[in-house]
Parts: C-alpha cells; sequence; structure tokens
C-alpha cells in the first residue's frame, strides 16, 4: 500500500467534508445538538472540538472494530450495535476526563457532553465511511473533516444568534425556530460547492 | 387605525441612504428597458409591490412604518432575473426573500443574510429551469428594444446558456487569433465550440448587449450607479476594493497556472454581475460586518468563494452562494475582530 497517494486522498476527502459534503448543512447530521448548544459561542466552540476529538477518535476505532473483528466473523450487520456501544463507551470515558481536568468545560456543557454520545453525525460518519469504503488513512481525514466542518457551522451560528439576542423575533420563532430557518439558509449557501471536489 | 396615530407612524419610513442606493440602480433599470423590452420595467413594478405588500402585513403587526429598504430588496431581486423570467417566480421570489430574508429577523436593520440574495438561491434551486436555461436574446438596432414590449419573439430567441457559461463549459474559448468571430454568437449548437476575440466579449460585456440577467449585462452601467455610491460612501469601500482586489489577483493567478476553466481576470470582474454583487449586494451594510477589519476578511471570503464556486461546481451562480456565505459568517468575525482588539487595548493598557 502507498502512503502517498492516500493521504492525498485524504486531503481530499476532508476539504470536501468540510464544504462540499458538511455533515451538518448538507446532510443534516447532527441537528439536535447544533440547535440546542449554539446559542453561546463558548459551549458552541468547546461541543465543536468535542465533536471533532470524538469523531476522528472513533472512527478509528470503529474502522479497526470493523475491519478486524465483524468482517472475518462475518456478522457486518451487528455494526450498528457494535458502533453505537464503542461511541457511547469513549464518550463516557471522555466526560470522566473532562470532569477531572477542566471543571469549567464540564460545567458549560453540562447535559451536552452525553449527548454526543446520540449525536447523530458521530454515528453518521462511521456508517458513511464504511458505506464509502474508505481506507485507515482517509477515514481519519474524512472524521477530521466532518468534524470541522461541524466546528464550523455551529460557529457561524452561535455568532448569529449572539447578533439576534436583541433583536425583535416575532414571538413564534424564537429558539428553535428561527435557529432552523438560519440553518435552511445556511444550507442553501452550501449548495454552492456542488460539485466541487 | 384613526388621523392621529398615521401621523405619528406613516406607512413609509424615509431613508436618505436608502433613497442613494435607489437612484444608483436607476442606470441598470434603463439598461434592463433598452435591452430586454418594457416587461422589464413591468417585472420591478411588480416585484415591488409584492415586496411592500408582504413587508407591510409584518410591520403592521410590529407597528412600524415599512422601510424604504423594500424597494432595494425588491429591485436588486428582479435586476438579477432573466428578462423572460415568469411571472410566477418572480413573486414567489420576492416573497420569500422579504419573509424569510428580513422579517422573521424581525425587519429592516435586523437581517443576518442579504434578502435579495435568499430569494435568489431561493428561486435558483426551485425553478433551474427558468433561471439557468432561458436567456432572451438582447435587442439590438439603436433604439434596442425601447419601442417593444420584450425583445425576443419566441421560444427560437430564448437560448440555453449565457456568454459566462459558454466560456465555462469551453464552448467559447477566447482567443487572439485572426478567425476568431467579432462577435459573440447566439446559439451555440452541441459540440460546438467557438473562437471569439477578446474584443468582442469585451465589447460585449462592457455595453450589455449579451444573453443574462436583465439589469447587470452592461458593466458601464452598472459602474455608473457603483461610483456614485462609493464616492458618497453610501457602500463601503473597504468591502468593495478588498473584493475586487482579492478576486482580479486570484483570478489571474489561476489563469496564468493554466488551471483548465478559468477565463482571464478581465472577463471574469466584467461578468456574471459580479461588479453589481461587489457594488450593490456585498456592501449592504446590514448583513455585512461592522468593523472594518471585519469587512476586509469578508470581502476576501466572499471572493475566494466565487472563484471556486464560479469555475469549479456544478453552478453559475457563483458570487450569489459566496456572499450568503459571507453573510453567514459575518456576525462570528465581527466578534472575532473586536475581541482581538479588546485584547490589544487590555495588553497595551
Amino acid at each position: 500500500m502507498k502512503i502517498a497517494p492516500e493521504i492525498i486522498q485524504a486531503v481530499i476527502v476532508c476539504v470536501s467534508a468540510i464544504f462540499t459534503q458538511n455533515i451538518l448543512l448538507s446532510y443534516f447530521l447532527g441537528m439536535c445538538s447544533f440547535i440546542s448548544c449554539s446559542r453561546e459561542i463558548k459551549t458552541a466552540v468547546g461541543l465543536g472540538w468535542a465533536v471533532v476529538f470524538v469523531l476522528v477518535a472513533t472512527c478509528a476505532i470503529n474502522w479497526a472494530a470493523y475491519y478486524y473483528i465483524l468482517v472475518p466473523l462475518h456478522i457486518e450487520s451487528f455494526r450498528f450495535i457494535l458502533f453505537m456501544v464503542i461511541i457511547a463507551a469513549f464518550v463516557q470515558f471522555i466526560e470522566m476526563a473532562v470532569e477531572r481536568f477542566s471543571p469549567m468545560l464540564y460545567q458549560k456543557l453540562g447535559v451536552f457532553l452525553p449527548l454526543i454520545t446520540v449525536n447523530c453525525a458521530i454515528l453518521g460518519a462511521a456508517l458513511f465511511m464504511i458505506i464509502r469504503n474508505y481506507s485507515f488513512i482517509v477515514t481519519i481525514g474524512y472524521a477530521l473533516g466532518s468534524g470541522l466542518g461541524w466546528l464550523m457551522a455551529i460557529l457561524a451560528m452561535a455568532g448569529i444568534r449572539q447578533k439576534l439576542v436583541a433583536e425583535k423575533i416575532p414571538k413564534g420563532l424564537h429558539g428553535p425556530g428561527i435557529t432552523l430557518i438560519i440553518a435552511g439558509i445556511m444550507a442553501l449557501a452550501f449548495i454552492g460547492f456542488t460539485g466541487v471536489l | 387605525m384613526s388621523g392621529e396615530q398615521k401621523a405619528k407612524s406613516p406607512v413609509l419610513r424615509r431613508q436618505p441612504v436608502i433613497r442613494r442606493v435607489l437612484a444608483a440602480l436607476i442606470p441598470c433599470i434603463a439598461g434592463a428597458v433598452y435591452f430586454f423590452g418594457w416587461r422589464c420595467l413591468a417585472m420591478i413594478v411588480v416585484a415591488s409591490a409584492a415586496g411592500f405588500i408582504t413587508e407591510y402585513i409584518f410591520c403592521r403587526m410590529r407597528k412600524e412604518p415599512v422601510s424604504e429598504a423594500v424597494f432595494v430588496t425588491a429591485w436588486l431581486f428582479a435586476l438579477i432575473m432573466p428578462a423572460s423570467c415568469p411571472w410566477h417566480v418572480l413573486v414567489i421570489g420576492v416573497v420569500f426573500a422579504v419573509m424569510f430574508g428580513k422579517e422573521v429577523f424581525g425587519g429592516f436593520g435586523r437581517n443576518i443574510f442579504n434578502p435579495a440574495i435568499v430569494g435568489r438561491a431561493f428561486v435558483y434551486i426551485c425553478f433551474p429551469v427558468a433561471l439557468t436555461a432561458a436567456w432572451p436574446q438582447a435587442a439590438g438596432g439603436l433604439f434596442g428594444a425601447l419601442g417593444k414590449w420584450q425583445s425576443w419573439s419566441g421560444p427560437q430567441a430564448i437560448t440555453g446558456a449565457s456568454v459566462m457559461a459558454n466560456i465555462k463549459a469551453g464552448k467559447i474559448i477566447i482567443s487572439s487569433d485572426k478567425t476568431a468571430a467579432d462577435t459573440i454568437p447566439f446559439d451555440i449548437k452541441a459540440g460546438q465550440i467557438i473562437q471569439v476575440s477578446p474584443g468582442a466579449i469585451f465589447k460585449g460585456l462592457a455595453l450589455g448587449r449579451v444573453e443574462g440577467t436583465m439589469g447587470v449585462t452592461s458593466v458601464v452601467l452598472i459602474c455608473i450607479g457603483g461610483v456614485y455610491l462609493f464616492i458618497t460612501k453610501t457602500a463601503s469601500r473597504a468591502t468593495i476594493l478588498s473584493m475586487i482586489i482579492t478576486y482580479a489577483v486570484l483570478n489571474q493567478t489561476l489563469y496564468m497556472a493554466g488551471v483548465k476553466p478559468v477565463a482571464p481576470a478581465w472577463a471574469g470582474l466584467m461578468s456574471g454581475g459580479f461588479l453589481f454583487g461587489v457594488f450593490f449586494m456585498a456592501t449592504d451594510p446590514v448583513s455585512s460586518p461592522r468593523t472594518t477589519e471585519g469587512k476586509i476578511i469578508y470581502a476576501i471570503i466572499i471572493a475566494i468563494c466565487t472563484l471556486v464556486i464560479r469555475n469549479f461546481s456544478i453552478f453559475n451562480g457563483g458570487l450569489m452562494f459566496s456572499i450568503l456565505i459571507g453573510n453567514m459568517f459575518a456576525p462570528i468575525i465581527d466578534i472575532a475582530v473586536k475581541n482581538i482588539k479588546n485584547r490589544n487595548i487590555t495588553e497595551t493598557a
């Protein structure tokens, strides 16, 4: 296996996962934490980096688990259960680490850290990497790109919502309503990148 | 509503800045009528009426006067439509633009995205055929289409691709060969490649007698309004300059490096309403960052995205998507710039 073309492909996949196939704005995965955690920039950034980290780490573990455990045993259909168990266990581990080393961040992220477990973006990326037959290095690039794309989207959304705090939004649209409309317009903008990579 | 209350809150809010923008758009409207016929003026009127009614409904709920900015939205939106755009597309676009681009955020001065572009992107995705594959031919002759309702007479005078789309697809090649054509061909058959001299392309784009969206085919007319906005400081000079410079430099670099579908920088700058977007849309003070540094970063983002989307994506409306992307990051850019400034102040103090 040659390393150089693998790495080039990983970089391409990474960039395309950020822009053309943004996991949030093109596939609408990970919406729940996107909506609930984008009210404050600090929380958004914290959660965003947590997603990047968890995505890369779990995708790597999931890749190894899939190709070294499930495939040799011919039980590929168990991947949903296995991936979820791995993600849940990993997030639990991260949660303990964050609580131990950064109580501030732990307080900010609060209930949302365990919510990463059920963040569909994480499971979604793991499933996409299997469907698209990515190799290990490409998987890392893909996971990194998906995470960064998610971080970018939630950062932009947090900035917008910060600005909206003082505005006269119609009553029925406060909170999730206006957030979904903004996310829709953001997705509209990202359609423009279709076909670039 | 009683007369007394009416005097307190007039139906229309007077806004001198907005009036300057409207005045700057008049050359483009005149150009649209000259090249494509009186139907264009009717489109502007219909768009204004639809926008006004939408805004009026929301403003009555908030008990605020209607802002004149709604006419800017409607005019901008109509001007970036093909002249043969069906009426229902026009009305749906304007209503969507005003409602979801502006009113859901609380009305004038509170919108995150440029309303005209939100509407345009929406109809672009929803009615792709009407907006990307039906360009009527501009009228020729001294008086253009001044005596006509519309410049085209039937479906045969409607082509599937604008000049820029043809250059991108490789159907028109800009060459300085002696054999190159002196006029821009109107309809190009599949598989045919036509060489056109740079002079012909330049003349077509400058004067505006080419296929394209109705109000933004002519660079000269756009510049009349744009320079007026630039001189009166109605539009942000930082945004305009950094956007044009970034785009020109990057485009020329890619062109010289021989990257395939990239046209020379002058053609890129002059076509597809790039200058129109620069002068009238990207500079929208509401949806662009407030800080000067922020405006420069924002303009650079838009220029880069425009270049990428125009040349490498499946869509041609690069500037439109890019301005939306720029708008989307404008608040966070502002916050970042302010944070950095505050940090510097506390460090020096």
